[in-house]
């Protein structure tokens, strides 16, 4: 027991390695085993390759074939103008509320509680309710009528079904803004309030403390809950299904259709968007960081 | 904002407490209630008073960080309550170092500079200076999370001071550091505050720390300032039995004054107390023991003796009465041993009850 | 000070918008009848209410379909977040840089782009349209939250208190029992939780992998939207809508106090998924 060897040690060293493979093999059997593969199966068949067929041949066809498909190019601007959009729109919103309802004292508590509500609610639901609210003959159309704005449902600006996609884009705020609050507000709770005190005695204005104090202390928090919401919405389908065209569809709405699709052809495309989105969505993920870093390190 | 340049040869204003009431919460009890205190320009005040006492508040009132509810508080003669913080010039140092984590050291201390816009030659040479006033020449490129706690506070001092504030406040920015520290702290803040003659107000629980730092010390006692003056008056003529009680004096002796004398165990002392019970206040240094039993003063029987390194403490029974005294370390006591203990003229002080 | 007006003209605005679509799907629920360019419907009626709670309706065995799905991901997430998130809380590895990352990357690549990757494994392995290979398709987004979860609240742990129970003479199993677990609960909650939610609001993964043939609630609901049948609609949304919020109400009860902060980052990051 006294005299440890470097027999002794290394075998230590050995059981804690084990230890720590046993720990995390589930977990890496769940990332590798099945996100990994799906990954790496998708790269894969998009580029001709079928594991249990026989007679396939590598290809870069699905790829062209996106590429000269206007539609899919349409799309892809379709899905990175809202995705960007409801990120910076989320985050901007947010970061407003969070400071609004940090520096009420009436009513705080009650603003917080409702903020939660919508945070466990399916989008799917959302997309419901934006179209009750927003569609032409919907809650919004309806007042407008009631304040004699308008005359009849086509009156009325279609938010719903249309080209820009404005109900899907009032659902992704509707849903993602509160979650990024809550976030900014558990950053501000952490100790902001006694440091904005601090810059006020050495004579920053509020509009500095607000920059140069609340912004790069929230900064890294709302930057990694936007990250969520970009990636969120840049993938995301039952939305856009309920409330956007189906043509131009976001992304994963034209994946899906090709996936479906009766004619076998096109299938490989579907996987290939696939294959888009996910380095697509990292790309933009890594720009943002990129982005945020700068904006922290910045003078 | 950039303030009114300021001449180099005064630049501190006199502080004015008056009558200041000031709450937490609306309806609730006054944290303060007649709060009356004058800082002099370039001098440095203590706010000394146990936790709870209301110090803090008078710190955040003058910083306007809190607005009273009663009363005005005066910076240079002028009414600062309706200036809000950013614009009052007066620079604080907390508890806690509160050093801003996204920032580098020299970031730090130049953050005020930075919002008053001050051009960034002139910033680099003023934070170099200021780093060098509190030692810390060379660090400016650290995270304020790789620094020890007494550089942090160093960090945030100079923070305060690089932006030249008319007043600067301390509150209680060394008790989280370890006693050497401490000492050294002290010393630093003394010498930058005599160098810059910065007004100075500085909350302490720690009367020694008061004491030793002080030109003036404000005793805060239930709201309000139970005696204010130098340190030296309030050891020997503490204005009250609170203040005695608060500053420790060791021995509380009863009695009464008739005719201009306090009559007690302890003999006879003259004052000028009204007639009426009252007590002797008398420092346990004050005494003065003689081991020979046979020696001028009170008769007095060793209760207990404490070894204390630098000197012995003593319980001492004169008749009923109970009395601590401080004795050298060559002079060795025993519990039970008879000696005499005197009161040498000039050193009680009698308050009445 | 000035903001004083202003402040609660906004909050009211916030707090209307926030919860005005929500109330709208209610009143929708009970609505039999509410045409343009009506404020207020017409008549109400239960038909909706009726059918969605109909003990022989396909929405039973949704529901049922879908708290199993749930359940099961939970479970086994949280399991797997339980040993996964020790290693990396209270374990320093070569590679744990990697694992943390690719533990971040299904949170960042949509889950459509993996379910159509590996749909033909799980068909060649019969797993398609099958609630086992929902499952497993499932505890993709749901894993790596467990684990963060968990894995924040062991780098609290200290596990003194595991070798204060085993100086004690207590197995090792009895530690996890009696030592660890307890001191996990409310992350351990919290990561369940969110991982039943993420399961729960699921849409795209359980349509490609279930392909029509389980049917979750969510599925049962984008049909119902389809249909044009407005207040069955909003009755079904109602019903995919309780349970999540009475999950996330009754699970902030139980955490107020003890550890209620717990990981509380990661929680919201991982309802913003859900």
């Amino acid at each position: 027991m006294s005299a440890a060897g470097p027999d002794t040690e290394q075998r230590a060293a050995r059981r804690a390695g084990l230890r720590v493979a046993v720990l995390l093999a589930p977990a890496l059997l769940v990332v590798v085993g099945l996100f990994g593969t799906g990954l790496g199966l998708g790269l894969l068949q998009s580029l001709g390759y079928q594991p249990y067929l026989p007679g396939w041949s590598w290809t870069t066809d699905a790829y062209t074939g996106l590429l000269d498909d206007r539609a899919v190019r349409a799309s892809f601007v379709l899905t990175l103008r809202m995705s960007v959009l409801a990120t910076a729109g989320s985050a901007v919103l947010a970061l407003g509320i969070a400071m609004l309802v940090h520096s009420t004292r009436r009513g705080r508590r009650l603003l917080t509680a409702v903020l939660q509500v919508g945070l466990p609610v399916p989008h799917l639901v959302g997309a419901l309710a934006m179209s009750l609210m927003l569609s032409q003959s919907g809650l919004l159309s309806r007042l407008a009528y009631a304040a004699g704005l308008t005359s009849s449902p086509a009156d009325f600006p279609a938010l719903t079904q249309d080209r820009f996609g404005w109900a899907v884009l009032a659902e992704y705020l509707w849903k993602e803004t509160p979650f990024v609050t809550i976030v900014a507000l558990t950053a501000l709770a952490r100790g902001v309030a006694p440091l904005q005190d601090v810059a006020a005695t050495l004579g920053a204005r509020p509009w500095q403390r607000f920059r140069h104090v609340v912004l790069p202390l929230v900064a890294p928090a709302v930057g990694a809950a936007s990250v969520v919401v970009l990636a969120f919405t840049f993938g995301s389908y039952e939305v856009p299904a309920v409330l956007g065209r189906p043509y131009p569809a976001p992304l994963a709405v034209v994946a899906y259709q090709r996936f479906t699709d009766t004619d076998l052809a096109v299938r490989p495309q579907a996987v290939a968007i696939g294959v888009v989105l996910a380095v697509a969505v990292t790309a933009l993920v890594a720009v943002y960081l990129r982005l945020l870093d700068r904006l922290g390190t910045a003078r | 904002m950039t303030g009114p340049v300021r001449q180099q040869e005064d630049p501190s204003a006199g502080v004015r407490f008056d009558a200041v009431v000031a709450r937490y919460d609306r309806g609730g009890p006054p944290v303060l209630d007649g709060f009356d205190l004058a800082v002099e320009p370039g001098t440095l005040t203590s706010l000394l008073g146990p936790s709870g006492c209301g110090k803090t508040t008078a710190l955040r009132l003058l910083a306007g960080l809190l607005a009273p509810t009663g009363g005005d508080v005066r910076v240079a003669g002028r009414s600062v309550l309706t200036v809000p913080t950013h614009r009052r010039e007066v620079a604080v140092v907390f508890q806690q170092p509160l050093l801003f984590p996204h920032l580098d050291v020299a970031g730090n201390v130049a953050f005020g500079l930075r919002m008053q816009g001050v051009d960034r030659t002139t910033t680099r040479r003023r934070v170099a200076d200021m780093l060098d006033l509190v030692h810390l020449s060379g660090l400016g490129s650290r995270r304020p999370a790789q620094l020890s706690g007494g550089q942090e506070q160093r960090v945030a001092l100079a923070r305060a001071l690089v932006v030249r504030p008319r007043v600067l406040l301390l509150d209680e920015p060394l008790s989280q550091l370890d006693a050497g520290l401490r000492e050294e702290m002290r010393g630093l803040v003394r010498a930058v505050q005599r160098e810059l003659r910065l007004t100075t107000l500085f909350v302490t629980h720690d009367q020694e720390e008061a004491a030793s730092l002080s030109d003036r010390v404000a005793v805060l006692l239930g709201g309000r300032v139970a005696q204010d003056g130098t340190p030296q008056e309030l050891y020997e003529r503490p204005a009250s039995l609170p203040v005695a009680r608060f500053l420790g004096t060791a021995n509380l002796v009863p009695g009464v004054v008739r005719d201009g004398v306090w009559t007690g165990p302890l003999g006879r002392v003259p004052t000028g107390a009204p007639d009426g019970p009252a007590t002797l206040a008398v420092r346990q240094e004050s005494l003065v023991v003689d081991l020979d039993p046979d020696a001028a003063g009170l008769a007095a029987t060793v209760t207990d003796a404490r070894y204390r390194g630098t000197s012995w403490e003593l319980d001492l029974h004169v008749g009923d009465a109970v009395l601590h005294a401080v004795t050298p370390p060559t002079l060795k006591a025993a519990p039970g041993d008879l000696v005499r203990v005197a009161l040498p003229p000039g050193h009680g002080h009698v308050l009445p009850d | 000070m000035r903001r004083a007006v202003g402040a609660p003209l906004l909050v009211t605005g916030l707090l209307a918008g926030l919860l005005a679509p929500l109330v709208l799907l209610a009143v929708w629920s009970v609505t039999r009848t509410w045409r343009y360019p009506a404020l207020w419907p017409q008549s109400f009626g239960d038909r909706a209410v009726r059918v969605v709670t109909d003990p022989g309706s396909q929405i039973l065995s949704g529901l049922v379909t879908s708290a199993g799905i749930a359940a099961t991901v939970a479970v086994v997430s949280g399991a797997v977040g339980l040993a996964a998130g020790r290693a990396l809380g209270l374990h320093s590895f070569p590679g744990k840089g990697f694992v943390r990352f690719a533990l971040l990357a299904p949170v960042v690549v949509p889950g459509i782009t993996v379910s159509l990757g590996i749909q033909v494994v799980f068909i060649h392995y019969r797993l398609a349209d099958t609630v086992p290979g929902v499952v497993l398709a499932h505890l993709i987004p749901a894993t790596p939250y467990a684990t963060l979860v968990l894995a924040a609240a062991y780098t609290r742990f200290d596990t003194a208190f595991e070798d204060q129970a085993r100086v004690l003479g207590t197995s090792p199993l009895r530690v996890l029992v009696h030592v660890t677990l307890p001191a996990l609960r409310p992350a351990l909650t919290v990561a369940m939780m969110l991982t039943f939610l993420i399961s729960w609001n699921e849409y795209v993964l359980t349509l490609l992998v279930g392909g029509g043939s389980v049917t979750t609630l969510p599925l049962l609901l984008f049909s119902a939207i389809g249909s044009g049948d407005t207040a069955l609609a909003a009755a079904l949304a109602l019903v995919v809508s309780v349970p999540p919020l009475l999950l996330v109400g009754v699970t902030a009860r139980a955490l107020t106090g003890a550890g209620a902060s717990t990981g509380s980052g990661e929680t919201l990051a991982a309802l913003g998924r859900a």
